[in-house]
């Protein structure tokens, strides 16, 4: 489903809206805020990534683009929007996330792979 | 060499320095409680004076008496024979009393520099001061009083624990930084909390060892099935509180545990953890809850 408030969007504004609102989403992680604000943040990145995906082509693949980026909140919430669509890019990014043992980031990259490839892949929403 | 890398070198080499007490404050031992042995909480300072420690000899055009690590003749940084007993080689950088950047304890520089200019005496340098996320050199600034219960103390509680895991437990400046936070830290609930969070992962039957036993501080038993009313309903509270089922873990690591429970995954349909395994069985969520402990680095 279109969201109409991203659908008017250019994609270029939408990797970049979707890098801010993943940064603030890992502050707010790392500062404790409520959990309320960190899943108002994730349906927001969800939406971006439902938009890209609607888009002719399927769009998400341009969030490779934050895969450079310095917020490793950002490199992972982009490499998991790509994770099923460019998986040999994708996984690396947050393998390394992963063995960072910069936690509370390196243990959600984790769960992401357990989940994708790993033990709990028969659980994951597909 | 840019100014940077040479304060960054300078910075570096006084904390390998035999003679590191020199950069402690002069009065780090009044933080500590009265009963409190100072050179085991600050080692350092056990290091503070050798009889046997060369000093510069009279006589040779630069002030003498003070210690030194080598022999120098006629003011000359030339090296000697005898600095190839010296591994770093020539890291005397003279009187750097008055030095701006000796102004704080804890104003320890990112290791830029190069590893060709030492020997390595000790494991890999801190790393993650740039852009791969990692933690910064420098302590978190003590508050003058205990922070606020929530988000600022956690907040200041994972900077520290960070900080601590990155520069190692038994570094001085953490000596000093602990010494410190005791003074604004009653209870040590803080300081155990802190400490608790550089645990290296263990065993499942060391996590469970604890359980039910008096409190740790620094610790919390941690449900590993989740303990929520949905839970209880149906797996029954003998289940949800049986030994199998609890783990005495770090406290900070239990919040993060707690909060990634809470939080959102697309990877679960958009449904928080905690919602998504609501309907699955036993072994399911136990597997799920042995992994983010895995992930976490609680479990080995």
């Amino acid at each position: 489903m279109s969201n109409s408030r991203f659908s008017k969007m250019v994609v270029e504004n939408l990797v970049s809206l979707h890098a801010d609102l993943s940064a603030k989403q890992g502050h707010a992680q790392e500062s404790f805020l409520s959990m309320t604000i960190v899943n108002r943040l994730g349906k927001q990145i969800f939406d971006i990534n439902d938009e890209l995906k609607s888009r002719p082509g399927d769009q998400r693949i341009v969030l490779i683009k934050l895969f450079s980026n310095p917020d490793p909140w950002v490199r992972f919430n982009a490499a998991s929007a790509v994770l099923d669509i460019a998986t040999a890019s994708a996984r690396p990014i947050i393998q390394a996330i992963a063995d960072s043992k910069n936690y509370p980031v390196a243990a959600h990259a984790g769960m992401c792979l357990s989940l994708f490839d790993g033990e709990l892949s028969h659980l994951r929403v597909r | 060499m840019s100014d940077k890398n040479v304060l960054s070198r300078g910075q570096q080499v006084r904390w390998i320095r035999p003679d590191a007490n020199r950069w402690m404050r002069p009065d780090a031992v009044r933080y500590l409680s009265p009963d409190a042995n100072a050179e085991e909480v600050f080692p350092a300072l056990n290091r503070k004076y050798s009889p046997s420690q060369p000093r510069t000899p009279a006589g040779n055009g630069i002030e003498s008496g003070r210690w030194t690590a080598r022999t120098r003749t006629g003011g000359s940084n030339m090296s000697t024979p005898s600095d190839n007993a010296s591994p770093m080689g020539n890291t005397d950088f003279g009187d750097l009393t008055g030095s701006s950047d000796l102004s704080g304890l804890f104003e320890i520089a990112p290791s830029d520099f190069s590893i060709g200019d030492f020997t390595q005496l000790a494991g890999d340098p801190p790393r993650g001061m740039g852009d791969n996320g990692g933690p910064p050199l420098e302590s978190p600034e003590i508050p003058t009083e205990r922070p606020a219960t929530g988000g600022p103390l956690m907040t200041f509680i994972r900077a520290g624990a960070a900080w601590v895991g990155a520069m190692g437990r038994n570094a001085a400046a953490v000596d000093v930084f602990f010494g410190m936070l005791k003074q604004i830290d009653e209870t040590n609930a803080i300081l155990n909390t802190i400490k608790s969070a550089n645990d290296p992962p263990k065993s499942l039957e060391e996590l469970q060892e604890r359980v039910g036993l008096p409190t740790d501080s620094g610790y919390e038993d941690h449900h590993i099935v989740n303990q929520h009313a949905g839970n209880r309903s149906v797996f029954g509270d003998e289940a949800i509180d049986s030994p199998n089922n609890l783990a005495r873990i770090p406290v900070l690591k239990h919040i993060e545990i707690s909060r990634w429970y809470s939080s959102r995954s697309d990877r679960f349909g958009g449904l928080s953890p905690r919602d998504f395994l609501r309907d699955k069985s036993w072994d399911e969520q136990m597997q799920v809850g042995l992994d983010i402990m895995r992930a976490q680095g609680v479990l080995k």
